[in-house]
């Protein structure tokens, strides 16, 4: 095995392969960059390009797309709270808060290093442990991603501490909407109001685009300050760069977060979404300041960069050693490894190791590449962010349009639109909207695999779950512990 | 359980007003959707493809809007509870309310007439009269950026990224607008 | 104000020349073609277009482009393309359960018969039966045999309901009368994956998904639809068709079918149906189907055509029979 790894390495030097990366990364990262583009788009648009590339060229060249992305997607979502990727949601909760006091370079920098730490300690970790990942990938079936689905609400809310009411029932309004359109257990389409175009359901992205960019649009224009930034900090200085000893303080939630988004990343079906909303809520938790987060912390960027980041090792696994997708990115690179010629399956490592070595060392790589390149393309977002409203506001209503309709079709706008108002509404009348998102991207899936666990369990549900899958158990009953250890507390508190 | 409106005034706030708007709005989406869940489903799937126990399409959701409709009664009691409408943080009034109305119309229109006038014209109207909205009344920058942005965009997508953004349902406008960003395309490669 | 007056009468004239460089009639197409999926990015559909819309490009001179409207079993796309101007430029890349089996599943704005016309038939797959190999059964017969004895105990996973491989499922269950818990996953992968981790007992897998896992000996092919063997398949010309083995009527194939408005003006749907007939000459294009592992089986899109009502009304009556009960 050594040998085939070592023929893997020669594969690698050459310099246009490292082109080949960069080129995916910046193309990733601005896509990600756009909201509303997402890299699965940029993923498909460029596939056939990467077709034309022998495989050692191509298939880097997507993975960068691939990694670009999910780290540009936190650039506008630092810097004007509107999400460029669904992953990074998360990163609005402190990104803003940071920007306006300035610290907007920061925050994008710590971004950065939190992503590729995230990216690179989970590569790594997939490419010496592909064996036992892969067995344990195949050991989570519905209960378990039920289990851990729930597990993960728990410990999402116990932090969304004073929203209490106003939190569960955005909790509720996102739960409602996620249930609009196809159940897919039973195939019955669902409050679809006869609309073909929620039948599929909302879509993610004019969700997103409604849910930030609108109202942030909106409330920009609500005060007369001609600019987003409180001070006009001047083109040639951008603001502070990030500091050592700030990374330093960081690097506990980094690799909590890492662990956490490794762990969800061998769970199909959770994604880098959750990942990034449990990395934060448990750095929160764990926090000797949890008070600070919401008001500019970067402890709060790095969590939620990191975890969602380090989704991505283990979501190769899958595909590697099965040949089965865990989700649409990964099918995409399928269809990339299938055209190439490269069949990934058992069989991958015995007919073409050296090359699928050179690929998965071709991951390690584009992150050491995206530290470099990312720090450069950093200075013209953090100074474009200066520009005066006038100019901008225009400028970002075109793209989140652009965004809604390269997915989909002219009565997207109308959903992003509607979901928009009332976003802003909500966010006007003090709810917070994030439990609001969380709950709709997790709807389908607890429903599902809920369904999907009693069709296995035949009837005996207890049974089959605390009998015979134990993971499940263990993540369910930890759950419920935590639950009754919490409302035991606070019943106590109300006492006293 | 009794609740006193707050003694001295009889008529909340704009802010207090919205809030209880929204929670009636709340309490009755809640109530209408969970009691007519079965009549939202449309009759599509295979009830048959689980012959066992089955979560039927109607039983999450029905939950979710009845629990929302509960708690949409608890946030409403909880409005009429307050006495003290000085520490609520007004974050909505009428002029907010007006600003924010324009510009969102402004946004409305912007999606109705896109499909008929396409990507590019509605967007260089959208820019224009947004910017102009917002403060900018510098003629020549206004044109300018109306102008160049949505170009650039639709090079930039079209022919680099290969996303096809939405000509105008006339198609004399569409080939319009395709004839400008092939002439642009041209005078850029020339220089 | 002079000045002013000029500019805009220069911007003016600049505006308005481009219409005045008149086309003519120009020939079809002269912009580009979109090309509807009705399903979502990354499965095999997605794949094949890709590929092809490149290579077509060049044949029909203006871009192909892709557009993914996944979404209400497919219905979404359909529609999308029903409702769209009928002058050729939107055509759709579709799958024979879409066209002629989901539209009878629930409400859709169309009629799949009266507003779609086929341009052509790219290729099929038969879906093979697949299970693990240390199961107690290595025949379709000896599954029949364990499932008759275990009636409702047995898990087999599909890709979702009324799908590629639910659809000639049922048509087996049917057959063979028994009775199995239907375990509904969301797609082909996942599926497959719950097979492979001993979660399924049974599913079905198209071809290329499965030969790796049938080559490494994990997996076995019980049996295959259709009429005919995969007799020029290297991993599968052995497997038996379940209608060999008794069960009849399991004759469900997906059929990749590209179709049109059926209200295109005749010329264009020409230019369409020819421009298919092409692209099997390509060389790139035979190279791509080899490299993803697909074979071409084409038919006319003329010939098509006479087939669906058939297939239409057949699946009819399958649907009738399994609702019914």
């Amino acid at each position: 095995m050594l040998e085939t790894f070592i023929q893997g390495m020669h594969l690698l030097l050459r310099w246009d392969i490292y082109f080949f990366i960069a080129a995916g990364l910046c193309i990733g990262m601005f896509v990600g960059a756009m909201p509303g583009l997402t890299t699965i788009l940029a993923l498909s648009v460029l596939l056939p390009v990467s077709f034309k590339l022998e495989p050692v060229l191509g298939i880097p060249f997507l993975v960068g797309l691939f990694k670009g992305g999910i780290y540009g997607g936190s650039i506008p979502a630092i810097l004007v709270g509107i999400p460029g990727t669904a992953a990074s949601i998360a990163t609005t909760f402190e990104g803003p808060a940071l920007t306006r006091k300035g610290h907007g370079r920061k925050a994008l920098e710590m971004a950065l290093f939190s992503s590729v730490s995230g990216d690179l300690i989970s590569d790594i970790f997939t490419i010496l442990l592909i064996g036992p990942i892969a067995i344990i990938t195949l050991m989570i079936g519905p209960p378990e991603i039920f289990a851990i689905i729930f597990f993960s609400l728990v410990l999402i809310a116990s932090i969304s501490g004073d929203s209490g009411l106003k939190g569960a029932i955005a909790a509720l309004i996102g739960l409602g909407l996620g249930f609009i359109g196809t159940d897919a257990a039973t195939g019955s389409t669902r409050m679809t109001f006869g609309f073909m175009s929620l039948s599929a359901g909302i879509p993610l992205i004019p969700l997103v685009i409604g849910i930030f960019a609108l109202p942030e649009i909106l409330l920009a224009v609500e005060s007369r300050a001609p600019r987003f930034v409180s001070q006009f900090i001047g083109y040639s200085n951008t603001g502070e760069k990030l500091r050592w000893k700030e990374f330093k303080s960081s690097i506990k939630t980094i690799l909590r977060s890492t662990g956490i988004g490794t762990g969800i990343g061998m769970v199909p079906g959770v994604g880098q979404v959750v990942a990034a909303f449990v990395g934060y809520s448990a750095a929160k938790r764990a926090s000797t300041h949890p008070e600070t987060f919401g008001e500019g912390e970067l402890d709060g960027i790095a969590a939620p960069e990191a975890a969602n980041n380090a989704v991505n090792g283990p979501t190769m696994v899958p595909l590697l050693t099965l040949g089965i997708p865990g989700d649409t990115a990964t099918a995409i690179l399928l269809g990339a490894f299938v055209a190439h010629g490269m069949r990934p399956g058992p069989l991958i490592f015995q007919e073409q190791g050296p090359l699928l070595y050179a690929i998965l060392m071709s991951m390690v790589i584009a992150n050491i590449l995206f530290v470099f390149l990312g720090y450069v393309l950093l200075k013209p977002f953090a100074i474009a962010i200066q520009i005066k409203k006038s100019y901008l506001i225009p400028i970002i209503l075109a793209l989140a349009f652009v965004g809604t309709l390269s997915t989909g079709d002219n009565s997207d706008l109308i959903i992003m639109l509607v979901v928009g108002f009332f976003a802003y509404i909500l966010r006007k009348l003090n709810f917070d909207l994030a439990p609001l998102i969380i709950a709709f991207v997790l709807a389908e899936p607890v429903e599902y695999t809920l369904s999907q666990t009693m069709l296995y369990a035949k009837g005996s549900i207890l049974q089959y779950i605390f009998v015979t899958r134990p993971i499940s158990s263990a993540f369910l009953l930890s759950a419920l512990i935590w639950i009754l250890y919490r409302a035991m507390r606070s019943f106590s508190r109300k006492r006293t | 359980m009794s609740f006193k409106l707050s003694s001295e005034k009889k008529f909340f706030n704009f802010y207090l007003k919205s809030e209880i708007a929204a929670s009636i709005l709340i309490i009755t989406i809640g109530a209408c959707f969970a009691l007519f869940m079965p009549h939202m489903i449309a009759k599509g799937g295979m009830v048959q493809a689980q012959d066992f126990i089955r979560l039927s399409p109607i039983f999450f959701p029905r939950i979710t809007f009845a629990v929302l409709s509960i708690l949409g009664i608890v946030y409403l009691i909880q409005i009429l509870k307050i006495k003290n409408e000085e520490q609520i943080e007004e974050t909505l009034s009428k002029e907010i309310v007006q600003n924010v109305s324009i510009i969102f119309l402004f946004v409305t229109i912007y999606t109705f007439i896109l499909p008929y006038l396409g990507y590019g014209i509605a967007s260089i109207i959208m820019i224009f009269s947004l910017s102009y909205r917002l403060g900018n009344r510098i003629w020549w920058q206004l044109v300018l950026l109306s102008f160049f942005i949505p170009l650039t965009i639709r090079i930039i997508f079209e022919r680099v990224l290969f996303i096809y953004l939405p000509r105008s349902h006339f198609e004399i406008l569409g080939a319009w607008e395709d004839k400008i960003v092939k002439i642009f395309l041209n005078l850029f490669f020339i220089i | 104000m002079r000045r002013t007056i000029f500019a805009l009468l220069v911007t003016f004239v600049f505006l308005v020349s481009p219409i005045l460089i008149v086309d003519g009639h120009a020939k079809f197409p002269n912009r580009p073609v979109t090309l509807v999926l009705p399903v979502g990015a990354g499965g095999s559909h997605d794949l094949h277009a890709r590929g092809i819309t490149g290579i077509m490009s060049d044949i029909i001179g203006q871009p192909m482009i892709v557009k993914l409207l996944p979404g209400g079993a497919g219905m979404r796309g359909h529609a999308f393309v029903a409702n769209a101007k009928p002058d050729g430029y939107t055509i759709l890349f579709t799958a024979n359960g879409f066209d002629q089996l989901v539209p009878q599943t629930r409400k859709v704005p169309f009629n799949s018969l009266k507003d779609f016309t086929a341009i052509a038939k790219l290729n099929h797959a038969q879906p093979l039966f697949v299970s693990l190999s240390n199961r107690p059964w290595k025949t379709l017969k000896q599954f029949v045999a364990y499932a008759k004895k275990n009636p409702g105990k047995i898990n087999f996973g599909h890709s979702g309901v009324w799908g590629a491989i639910h659809t000639p499922a049922m048509q087996f269950v049917k057959a063979a009368g028994i009775k199995v818990n239907f375990i509904p996953h969301k797609g082909g992968g996942p599926a497959l994956r719950a097979l492979l981790s001993g979660q399924d007992h049974i599913s079905m897998a198209m071809p290329t998904s499965g030969r790796a896992h049938v080559r490494s000996g994990k997996m076995i092919a019980l049996g295959v639809t259709g009429n005919k063997r995969m007799s020029k398949d290297k991993d599968f010309k052995n497997v038996p068709t379940a209608a060999e083995l008794g069960y009849k009527g399991v004759s469900f194939k997906m059929e990749r079918i590209f179709m049109a408005h059926a209200k295109t003006p005749p010329e264009r749907l020409k230019v369409l149906r020819d421009a298919f007939e092409t692209i099997l000459k390509n060389k790139s294009f035979k190279k791509f189907m080899r490299s993803i592992g697909e074979k071409v089986q084409f038919v006319k899109g003329t010939d098509y055509n006479k087939v669906r009502k058939e297939r239409y009304d057949g699946f009819t009556q399958l649907i009738k029979a399994m609702t019914g009960k």
